[in-house]
């Protein structure tokens, strides 16, 4: 069947969508989106053109290019560098690594499209399909702690609103906004100040208040037909009440008292049972200052992101590198590309990398208890990225621009794992397409040595709609015009 | 749903006169209390954390830095205010959220509203009361409570209240002294509930 | 079903809908609101990224369109095929939604808040009708960012109708000035502004408070709102800490110069400070990033999405689609790319001598005479398919086009109002953007908001 991006290629049945899941078949599956904001080139990480086969042109320079490696296990090959390096040696066998083709340059623009694969699911993000699915009676089905266009919501209308992104805006502190009282007040001897007298009084009020002055009010009576203020009513008869049952408030909580830096005893909070654990894999998740702000923002985003799913509040999870800089991350790549890429990979391998290992050592629970399985085996991580670099290196500390051609890491049990698939081309640096059955790449044979391939070379990699639809079929989530990359999957089709 | 009934009765029979018999009396349905026609377009908006702080600035006579604290060391005001309807230049968030509530959205404005109430409850007890000003115990005289409820109708929602809403008020009194508190922690719960109704919240 | 990608290509497959189809679907259906400005936007068939993922409706279309047929040859049938298909399953046909404007591949359900108002007899609001009371209340949250107090209400209720208009006004004129809407105005020139790192004048890509400033003036006070394109003028704080404006001409200290070192003379608004090209431009010979970002930001236009696409076919008919000079041999005149480059490029050439950031020298965010001369000798260019002689013609010809007003009286609305226009609010709406036209003055635009059904009736 002729598919792809031309001939009628779309998502789109006549007369509208259908999706079906499989959700339940097997419990739900878990989704963290990390966000390598400013563009993470493959050529610098996973794809890498090996020094010695890198082509020099008067004119462009030389292929970028590095002393690669192949850990012993991986099939995929790194830079020789030992963040990547230790990254196979540990995960390899989840990993894969494919060449993609970005639709734009805009970070922006990319970065919605790498998480929205260009609208071809009604506009649906990853994220927001993940928690329609496997998300339906979580409290915080989909929360996002990203920036820019990772964090850009999707443009279906009819998506429930259940399943919209929650925006962290400091992951450190995000607790405390899932309970409307509880840690607010020093604890003390007087019954304001009794938390469970408190607590008591609360209920007692805001049953008056929602069963009885809401609806005595002349604005309730008047206004009972607001779109806004019944689904305010929803939330506090649903949601609300469900993160204040639930005890999210300390349980989303990773930080401890450090000494009395943080004086959660004296407000009656103790935090997650697991913070030694979280703060162990990330240090840099704690506030140093009354700011709020942890010292290292991608690690509280990892430490909210690993609760978040450990307690059964989430299935979608985004996380944005936010860079040594706070905002350009991966895009210092236009002041000094090798220092840029090799400083942020190395970020958010190594979070990742820990990521992985809580989650691997976490065991997954369903409704009839503990199931012997990890909640890695059910989770994936995609390393969501706009576009590549430029590919030729100008001597010195060169800058780069922005390029389509790049390719993408995502790293889940769910796929077939320890797979490479493209091939960089050391003649331009493009990473080849590849057989979307088989694998077998598809190489740029016959275009000149330093000469860039035409994007409309059917040998160019997918582009983002098969990429996003693969990635939700692994996820257990189908719908009409899925475009899938069978030889990314463990099932056969 | 409320009309179906008055739409029924508009559709109901009428008495046929029966040959020979009395004049029968015209049937007169009876006057139905169907409340008043709520508005079609209702088209209301959440206040954003700013207003929300405001507000209680005002309602309460509260300096900005005092309507709320977490942990005694983080301003709530501009950590929630994401959730409600602030910007985050740090995280690319520039523009409100406005086309949907945030599930912390809810619980983070009852935070704000209980702090200031709080805030307030303390000053009042430390000094002349200016909003607080029912007396400490557990009794309360229905003067005295409806002076209080009077007082922070006033400053909460620049209203009076209903007279059921006085009612409904002052019953919650007997249920706060049963679960331990007295006559200020009433009106602080009083305080508390109507800075967070959805006439307070939303306009 | 799914469908297993077999062939993994942009296939130049002639059957694909090209930049022609707009002119063809307002060619067929002339007096379609959907054609104002002689073409339709590529939504009307296309996913909201744009092309080539297709809506409902351009798949209907596709359907009908035979592969490896000219499209153009075939177009005219195909939409005559599915006038009477519902695509979107809104309950209206596809010919329905094109004649009354609406989009027939997006559903479009009349709002819940747009239904008839029967009865009006409620004892508090004046339901169903301008209720000068609730509106008073908005316009004091709105403006003021506080409720009316208790006696403050009981006082305007007490007056008559004619005191209540003015009294409304009177807050509105009195909220203005307020330190809450100063902060309003500063959150709304952040969402156009976009900024990234920290606020400081040091750091080349940090001093963007200088624009959020402009943003402010420019959209209070009697000012001009055409002044965020034109103004060669700088704003400063003064007193510093006060929150109060003023405009200066001159950088009034070495700082101040290095903040904002562009010539008077080469200065246009937003588009020119030193955050926009340092940011925008950043080493980029062609400004693309930099028009892209007015052109969505303060005309309402955004070429991702395929808005406001005017394709120029800079190759003379060499390839079968419009395509770009390339002047930079980014490879932009290819199909996939020249669907958005057609118009883009042509758009950043009157920019091009605008020099982002200098990491050498102390040429950053000014005007260099020859950049990028050795790719543009010339920088005419166009803009909405018009040829543009320069950036101040570029600049006059976006403040007298209706996408300006149209955008910036979207930003005043959608701030106040939390949303977007309801299909029954569309007169009004109308009819602010085109008074915004003819006065340019957000203030007064404001006054003449407040004044609306879709403000005051509850």
């Amino acid at each position: 069947m002729l598919a792809g991006m031309g001939a009628g290629a779309v998502g789109v049945g006549a007369g509208g969508l259908t999706m079906r899941a499989r959700a339940g078949v097997d419990g739900p599956k878990y989704l963290i989106v990390i966000g390598c904001f400013g563009g993470a080139s493959m050529l610098d990480c996973f794809l890498p053109v090996d020094v010695n086969e890198a082509l020099t042109h008067e004119q462009r320079g030389t292929v970028i290019s590095y002393p690669t490696v192949q850990p012993s296990g991986s099939n995929i090959r790194c830079v020789d560098r030992n963040r990547p390096r230790q990254f196979l040696e540990a995960h390899a066998a989840d990993s894969v690594v494919l060449s993609t083709l970005s639709s734009s340059v805009n970070h922006n623009v990319a970065q919605a499209r790498s998480i929205n694969g260009r609208d071809v699911f009604a506009g649906r993000t990853l994220m927001e399909a993940v928690a329609s699915v496997h998300g339906a009676g979580l409290p915080l089905p989909n929360v996002n702690m990203g920036r820019g266009g990772y964090a850009q919501p999707g443009t279906d209308a009819r998506l429930d609103p259940r399943f919209r992104a929650e925006v962290v805006t400091n992951p450190v502190t995000f607790a405390l906004a899932t309970s409307g009282h509880k840690g607010l007040l020093p604890v003390g001897s007087e019954p304001a100040f009794d938390p469970a007298v408190r607590a008591a009084m609360i209920e007692r009020t805001r049953a008056l208040r929602d069963g009885t002055l809401e609806e005595m009010s002349p604005f309730g009576q008047t206004f009972a037909n607001s779109r806004l203020r019944r689904k305010l009513l929803g939330n506090r008869a649903g949601v609300e009440r469900r993160t204040e049952e639930l005890d999210l408030v300390q349980k989303l909580l990773f930080v401890d008292d450090f000494g009395g830096f943080l004086p959660l005893d004296d407000f009656g909070l103790s935090g997650s049972a697991e913070v030694d654990r979280v703060l162990d894999a990330f240090p840099g998740a704690r506030p140093t200052s009354t700011s709020g702000i942890a010292d290292e923002r991608l690690d509280a985003q990892a430490a909210l992101a690993y609760l978040l799913l450990r307690t059964g509040s989430s299935s979608a999870v985004t996380l944005t590198e936010p860079g040594t800089d706070g905002f350009l991350a991966f895009d210092q790549s236009h002041g000094n590309h090798r220092q840029a890429q090799r400083t942020h990979w190395d970020r958010v391998l190594r979070v990742a990398s820990r990521l992985i290992g809580l989650l691997q050592t976490a065991e997954y629970e369903d409704a009839n208890g503990p199931t012997g399985t990890s909640m890695w085996d059910r989770s994936m991580i995609v390393f969501a990225t706009e576009f590549g670099r430029d590919k030729w290196d100008l001597g010195g500390g060169f800058g780069t621009g922005h390029h389509l051609n790049n390719g993408l890491l995502v790293c889940s049990p769910l796929l077939r794992g320890n797979r490479s698939l493209g091939v960089p081309d050391p003649n331009n640096g493009f990473a080849c397409g590849f057989d979307p059955i088989d694998g077998t790449p598809t190489p740029f044979d016959d275009v000149p040595a330093g000469e860039d391939p035409l994007f409309s070379d059917p040998r160019q990699p997918p582009s983002e709609e098969a990429v996003f639809g693969t990635l939700l079929h692994a996820l257990d989530i189908e719908y009409d015009g899925q475009e899938v990359i069978g030889t990314m999957l463990k099932r056969t089709i | 749903m409320r009309w179906l009934p008055l739409l029924l009765l508009l559709a109901g029979c009428q008495l046929l006169p029966v040959p020979g018999a009395p004049t029968p009396t015209p049937y007169e349905p009876p006057v139905l209390d169907l409340g008043p026609p709520t508005a079609v377009k209702a088209d209301l908006r959440l206040k954003r954390w700013r207003q929300v702080s405001l507000d209680l600035e005002g309602a309460l006579e509260l300096p900005g830095d005092s309507i709320c604290n977490e942990l005694g060391l983080f301003p709530c005001t501009t950590l929630n205010a994401a959730a409600i309807g602030g910007i985050s230049i740090d995280n690319g968030l520039f523009r409100p959220i406005d086309d949907t509530i945030p599930v912390t959205a809810g619980p983070a404005i009852e935070r704000m509203v209980l702090y200031a109430c709080t805030e307030r409850r303390a000053l009042d007890e430390a000094g002349d009361p200016a909003v607080f000003t029912v007396s400490s115990g557990e009794s309360l005289t229905a003067g005295e409570g409806e002076a209080q409820i009077a007082t922070l109708y006033q400053r909460m929602l620049a209203r009076d209240p209903l007279p059921e809403e006085v009612a409904a008020t002052l019953g919650l009194h007997a249920g706060i002294v049963a679960d331990g508190g007295d006559n200020h922690d009433w009106a602080w719960m009083v305080c508390f509930a109507l800075g967070t109704t959805t006439e307070a919240l939303l306009f | 079903m799914i469908r297993l990608l077999l062939v993994l290509s942009l296939l130049p497959v002639s059957a694909l809908a090209r930049s022609t189809a707009p002119e063809l679907l307002c060619a067929q259906y002339p007096d379609s609101p959907l054609c104002i400005g002689g073409q339709a936007a590529c939504t009307t068939c296309h996913a909201l990224s744009g092309p080539p993922s297709r809506n409902p409706f351009g798949q209907q279309i596709r359907e009908q369109l035979s592969l490896g047929g000219v499209f153009e040859d075939e177009i005219e049938d195909a939409l005559r095929a599915v006038e009477l298909l519902d695509a979107d399953g809104d309950g209206a046909d596809n010919l329905a939604e094109i004649l009354g404007g609406t989009q027939p591949g997006f559903d479009s359900a009349v709002e819940p808040e747009c239904a008839e108002q029967a009865v009006f007899d409620n004892p508090w609001y004046s339901v169903g009708v301008y209720d000068p009371v609730f509106a008073f209340k908005r316009v004091t949250l709105d403006f003021c960012g506080r409720s009316p107090r208790y006696d403050e209400a009981k006082e305007f209720e007490a007056l008559g109708p004619q005191g209540r208009t003015d009294a409304l006004h009177a807050q509105l004129d009195a909220c203005l000035q307020s330190p809450y809407w100063r902060s309003v105005l500063t959150e709304m020139g952040v969402g156009v502004v976009r900024p990234n790192g920290p606020a400081t004048d040091i750091n080349v890509l940090g001093n963007w408070a200088w624009d959020v400033r402009l943003f402010r003036y420019a959209m209070s006070g009697d000012r001009d709102a055409a002044d965020l394109l034109r103004a060669q003028y700088l704003v400063v704080e003064e007193p510093p800490g006060t929150g109060r404006l003023a405009a200066i001409d001159e950088p009034r200290d070495v700082n101040e110069a290095y903040a904002q070192p562009l010539a008077r003379e080469d200065r246009y608004g937003l588009v020119t400070t030193r955050y926009s090209l340092a940011m925008n431009v950043m080493f980029a010979p062609m400004p693309r990033t930099l028009v892209a970002h007015v052109y969505r930001e303060l005309l309402g236009l955004d070429i991702a999405k395929s808005q406001g696409l005017f394709g120029v076919d800079e190759l003379d008919g060499e390839y079968p689609w419009d395509s770009p000079r390339d002047v930079d041999s980014l490879g932009v005149w290819q199909e996939g790319c020249a669907a958005c480059h057609a118009t883009l490029d042509p758009m950043a050439y009157p920019w091009a001598r605008y020099n982002g950031i200098d990491l050498d020298g102390d040429t950053t965010g000014t005007m260099i005479p020859d950049r990028a001369a050795d790719i543009l000798p010339e920088v005419d260019g166009t803009l909405f398919g018009e040829p543009i002689a320069g950036p101040a013609e570029w600049i006059e010809a976006a403040v007298a086009s209706d996408a300006f007003p149209q955008r910036i009286v979207t930003l005043l609305w959608e701030r106040v109002m939390r949303r977007a226009p309801y299909s029954c609010e569309s007169d009004e709406f109308e009819a602010l953007w085109r008074g915004f036209a003819d006065d340019r003055n957000a203030e007064r635009t404001l006054h003449r908001l407040i004044d609306a059904d879709a403000y005051g009736v509850p």
